[in-house]
C-alpha cells in the first residue's frame, strides 16, 4: 500500500512523524512540570523559608489553572490555526518555566514562583488536547493507536518519573557529556527549558496547520471569568486556613462563600445559555454523575497522599529527595502496568463491580497511612503505597471510560470536558484542603518555642509529634475520600446501553 | 508472609468481584476476601503502631570510662555540656580508653531526628571507685519465631524505644565540670603543675608517698577551691 504524501489544511505537504515527535517532546516537557515538585518541596521550603502549606501552593494553583483551561483549550484548538497556537503555547510554557526557574531565593519572591507555575499550567492545559486532536487529524485509524500509545506513555509515565527525576537532580551534582547538572531546584526547570528552546527553534519549520479551524465557534467569556474567580476564591480561602484558622472572616470564610456563590452563578449560566462553556447537562445521566463523583474521590485520595508523602519521608525519616522519589516509584509504575488489565476487567464486569474492588484495595492500602508513625519502616510505606496505586489504577481509567459509556455519542465531547475539569479541580482542591488542614494541625500542636531553650530534645520530639499528627489527619482524610468513593460506587445502576460493556 | 498475604488478597478481591458470574457466590466470596484484606492490612498497621507480635527487650551494658584530662590531673574529669537549661540531658566529654583522647559523647544526631529524640544522657556521683557509663537500651524484638515469620516485612526487629546513658563518677576522686569551668581549670592545672615542680622537696615527697586515690582526692579539693 502506498501512502500519498500527507498535506495540511492549506494543501502543502509535510512530515507527519517529525511533527508528531516535536509535539510529543513539548508535551513531555509540559507534563513533567506537573509532577516534578512533590519531592522538591522540602528543599523549596528551606530555600524560600516557607511552610508546607505555602510551598504546596506551587502545586494547587498549577492544578487549578489546568482545570480552568480544560474547556478553554477545546475552543482555542478549534478556533486558531494550529501553527500559531502551537507557537504561542510553547512560548507561554517557556515563559512560565523561566519565571519560576529565575525566581530569586527570597521569602518575598515566592509569589513570582507561583505565577510562573500558573502560566506554565495554562500552557500545559492547551498542550495535551492539542496533541490529542492533532493525532486524530494527521493519522489514519490504524496508525492512531501507535501515536496514542506513545502519547499515553509520555503523559502516563511522567507522574512516575517526575518525582524520582527531581530526587536524582537534588541528590548531587551530575556530570553528563561535559555538562554539569547542579544539585539545585533550578535544574528541575532547566531541563524542560532546554527541550522547549530546541522545540521552539524547530517549530516554524516543522509545524503545520493540521487542524481545520471553525470560525463560528464561540467562547462564553463571562463563563470563563466566573469559573476563574469562583474556583480561585474558593481555593484561596482553603489555602488561608493554615495561617488564619477556620474562623477568620476576611481571609477564609468570605473567599470560600463568595467563591461558592460565583460557582453557583456559573452553574446557573451553564444551564440556561444555548452554547454553554461547560455543558453541565451531562449530569442528567445518573451513571455519569456517579462516575464523576467516584473519579473525584479517587483523585483526591490519590493526590493528597502522593503530594504529602515525600515531605513526610524527607522530614521525618531523614530520606534524601532521591530515596523519597524511589519509594514512590513502584506504585507509580504499577498504574501504567495495570491500566490494560483494568480495561479488560471493566469490559468483563462493568464499572460497578470493578469500582467496588478498586476502592476496597484503595481503602486497604490507605489504612496504614492513617496511622503512620515516625518509625514506620520505609519498606512498609513503599509496599502499601503500591497497594494504594493498584486501587487507583483499577479505578481511574475504567471510570473515565464508564463516564463516556454512560452518555449518548453526541454528548461525549461535553462529557470529556466536564469529566476532565472535575478531575483537575478535585486534585487541586484536594491537595489544597489536605495541606491546609495538615499545616493547621501542625501549627496548633507545635510546642511552645520557649521549650527549645529549656529542653531542645523534648522540643524536637514534640515538634515531630505535631508533624505526625498533621500527616495522620491528612492521610485519614485521604482514607475518608476512599470510603466515600466506595459508598458512592454502590449506587451505580446497571448500564442500559448494550454493546459498550460486552 | 503478611505482605504476600496482602498482595494475594488484592488479586482475590479483584477477581472475586469482577469475574464471578453468580450473584450469591460473588457476594459471599467478595465480602469474605474484602474482610480478609482489610484485616490483613489492619494487622500490618497494628504491627507498626502498637507493635503487635513484638515485645520490649531491655539491655544494660556498663563500660569503664577515663578522664577527659588524661594524666594531666590526678583527679578524674568529665566535661558536661547541658542541652537545654532544664533538661537533665548532656553532651559528656570523656575518654573511652586509658591512653585515648577525650571525645564528646552523646551529641544528638540531627540527621536522624526520630532516633535522636529517643536518646538521653546524664551523669551522677557514685560511691564506686571507677567511673563508668551505663547504657540502658530498650528495643522492640519479635515475641517468637511465628510472629516474626508472619509479620516481618524487611527487618523490623531492633527498633529503638529509648536509650538512656548514665555516666557514674566516683564522688570523691572525680569532678564533673561545665565547659566554662573547664577553661578556668586549665589555668589552674598549669598552676598545679608549676606548684608541683616548684614545691619543696618535702612537699614533693609527701605527694609522692600518697596513694593514687589520695592524690586524686587532693586534686579534686584543689579544683573545687579554684572554681569557688
Amino acid at each position: 500500500m502506498t501512502h500519498t504524501r500527507p498535506v495540511d489544511v492549506h494543501g502543502n505537504g509535510y512530515n507527519r512523524w517529525l511533527l508528531f515527535i516535536l509535539m510529543l517532546l513539548a508535551t513531555l516537557a509540559g507534563s513533567l512540570m506537573q509532577s516534578t515538585l512533590g519531592t522538591a518541596l522540602p528543599t523549596l521550603m528551606k530555600k524560600f523559608e516557607i511552610d508546607l502549606n505555602t510551598a504546596q501552593q506551587a502545586t494547587t494553583w498549577f492544578l487549578l489553572a489546568l482545570a480552568i483551561m480544560v474547556p478553554v483549550s477545546a475552543y482555542l484548538v478549534k478556533r486558531f490555526p494550529t501553527k500559531h497556537l502551537t507557537l504561542v503555547t510553547y512560548c507561554l510554557l517557556l515563559g512560565g518555566i523561566c519565571l519560576t526557574a529565575f525566581t530569586p531565593e527570597k521569602h518575598a519572591m515566592w509569589t513570582m514562583f507561583v505565577i510562573g507555575r500558573v502560566i506554565a499550567a495554562a500552557a500545559v492545559g492547551i498542550l495535551m488536547p492539542l496533541l490529542q486532536i492533532t493525532i486524530l487529524n494527521i493519522f489514519s485509524a490504524n496508525e492512531r493507536s501507535l501515536a496514542m500509545g506513545l502519547m499515553g506513555l509520555v503523559v502516563g509515565m511522567s507522574p512516575a518519573i517526575g518525582p524520582t527525576l527531581t530526587g536524582w537532580i537534588l541528590d548531587q551534582s551530575h556530570h553528563f557529556m561535559g555538562l554539569t547538572l547542579a544539585a539545585s531546584w533550578q535544574t528541575i526547570f532547566y531541563i524542560p527549558m532546554v527541550v522547549l528552546i530546541i522545540v521552539l527553534v524547530l517549530t516554524p519549520f516543522i509545524m503545520r496547520d493540521v487542524i481545520p479551524t471553525e470560525a463560528t465557534i464561540h467562547l462564553d467569556s463571562l463563563s470563563l471569568i466566573l469559573s476563574s474567580f469562583g474556583f480561585g476564591l474558593f481555593l484561596l480561602g482553603f489555602t488561608n486556613v493554615s495561617t488564619d484558622g477556620w474562623g477568620d472572616l476576611w481571609s477564609v470564610d468570605a473567599p470560600i462563600v463568595t467563591g461558592l456563590l460565583i460557582i453557583g452563578l456559573f452553574t446557573w449560566r451553564q444551564l440556561t445559555i444555548p452554547h454553554p462553556f461547560l455543558d453541565l447537562r451531562v449530569f442528567k445521566s445518573w451513571n455519569f454523575t456517579i462516575t464523576t463523583i467516584t473519579t473525584i474521590m479517587a483523585m483526591m485520595a490519590m493526590m493528597g497522599v502522593e503530594m504529602m508523602l515525600p515531605t513526610y519521608l524527607q522530614n521525618v525519616h531523614g530520606m534524601t529527595a532521591l530515596d523519597s522519589g524511589l519509594t514512590l516509584l513502584p506504585g507509580a509504575l504499577f498504574v501504567g502496568i495495570l491500566s490494560p488489565i483494568a480495561g479488560l476487567l471493566y469490559a468483563k464486569a462493568g464499572i460497578k463491580r470493578l469500582a467496588i474492588a478498586a476502592f476496597v484495595v484503595l481503602i486497604a492500602g490507605t489504612i496504614p497511612f492513617a496511622f503512620l508513625t515516625t518509625s514506620t519502616p520505609a519498606i512498609v510505606i513503599t509496599l502499601m503505597y503500591t497497594v494504594r496505586m493498584i486501587g487507583v489504577a483499577l479505578a481511574l481509567m475504567p471510570l473515565t471510560t464508564a463516564a463516556m459509556d454512560a452518555l449518548p455519542q453526541a454528548q461525549t465531547t461535553d462529557g470529556t470536558a466536564v469529566n476532565n475539569t472535575a478531575r483537575q479541580l478535585a486534585s487541586s482542591v484536594g491537595v489544597a484542603v489536605l495541606t491546609s488542614v495538615t499545616q493547621n494541625v501542625i501549627n496548633t500542636n507545635k510546642p511552645h518555642h520557649q521549650l527549645s531553650t529549656v529542653d531542645p530534645l523534648k522540643y524536637a520530639a514534640k515538634s515531630l509529634d505535631a508533624s505526625m499528627q498533621g500527616f495522620q489527619v491528612a492521610f485519614s482524610v485521604g482514607l475518608a475520600f476512599a470510603v466515600i468513593g466506595l459508598v458512592v460506587a454502590l449506587f451505580f445502576k446497571r448500564a442500559k446501553k448494550v454493546g459498550a460493556n460486552s | 508472609m503478611i505482605i504476600y498475604a496482602i498482595f494475594s488478597l488484592i488479586v482475590a478481591v479483584t477477581l472475586a468481584w469482577t469475574l464471578i458470574k453468580q450473584k450469591v457466590v460473588r457476594a459471599v466470596l467478595g465480602l469474605a476476601t474484602t474482610v480478609a484484606l482489610i484485616g490483613a492490612t489492619t494487622i500490618l498497621t497494628l504491627n507498626f503502631t502498637t507493635h503487635y507480635g513484638m515485645h520490649q527487650v531491655t539491655t544494660v551494658t556498663t563500660q569503664r570510662i577515663y578522664s577527659a584530662t588524661g594524666k594531666r590531673s590526678a583527679a578524674g574529669v568529665v566535661i558536661a555540656k547541658p542541652l537545654g537549661t532544664q533538661s537533665d540531658n548532656y553532651v559528656l566529654v570523656y575518654s573511652d580508653h586509658a591512653a585515648g583522647k577525650a571525645t564528646p559523647h552523646f551529641v544528638p544526631n540531627r540527621q536522624s531526628v526520630t532516633t535522636m529524640v529517643k536518646k538521653r544522657a546524664t551523669y551522677q556521683a557514685s560511691a564506686a571507685t571507677q567511673a563508668t557509663v551505663q547504657t540502658t537500651t530498650v528495643r522492640w524484638q519479635w515475641r517468637n519465631a511465628t510472629a516474626k515469620r508472619w509479620l516481618n516485612v524487611g527487618d523490623q526487629a531492633g527498633e529503638l524505644v529509648r536509650q538512656k546513658r548514665l555516666v557514674k563518677v566516683p564522688r570523691k576522686t572525680w569532678v564533673v565540670l561545665s565547659p566554662d569551668q573547664m577553661k578556668t581549670l586549665k589555668k589552674a592545672l598549669q598552676t598545679e603543675a608549676k606548684a608541683t615542680t616548684t614545691a619543696s622537696a618535702a612537699q614533693q615527697a609527701a605527694i609522692q608517698s600518697m596513694s593514687q586515690e589520695q592524690r586524686a582526692k587532693l586534686a579534686v579539693k584543689q579544683i573545687k577551691q579554684v572554681l569557688k
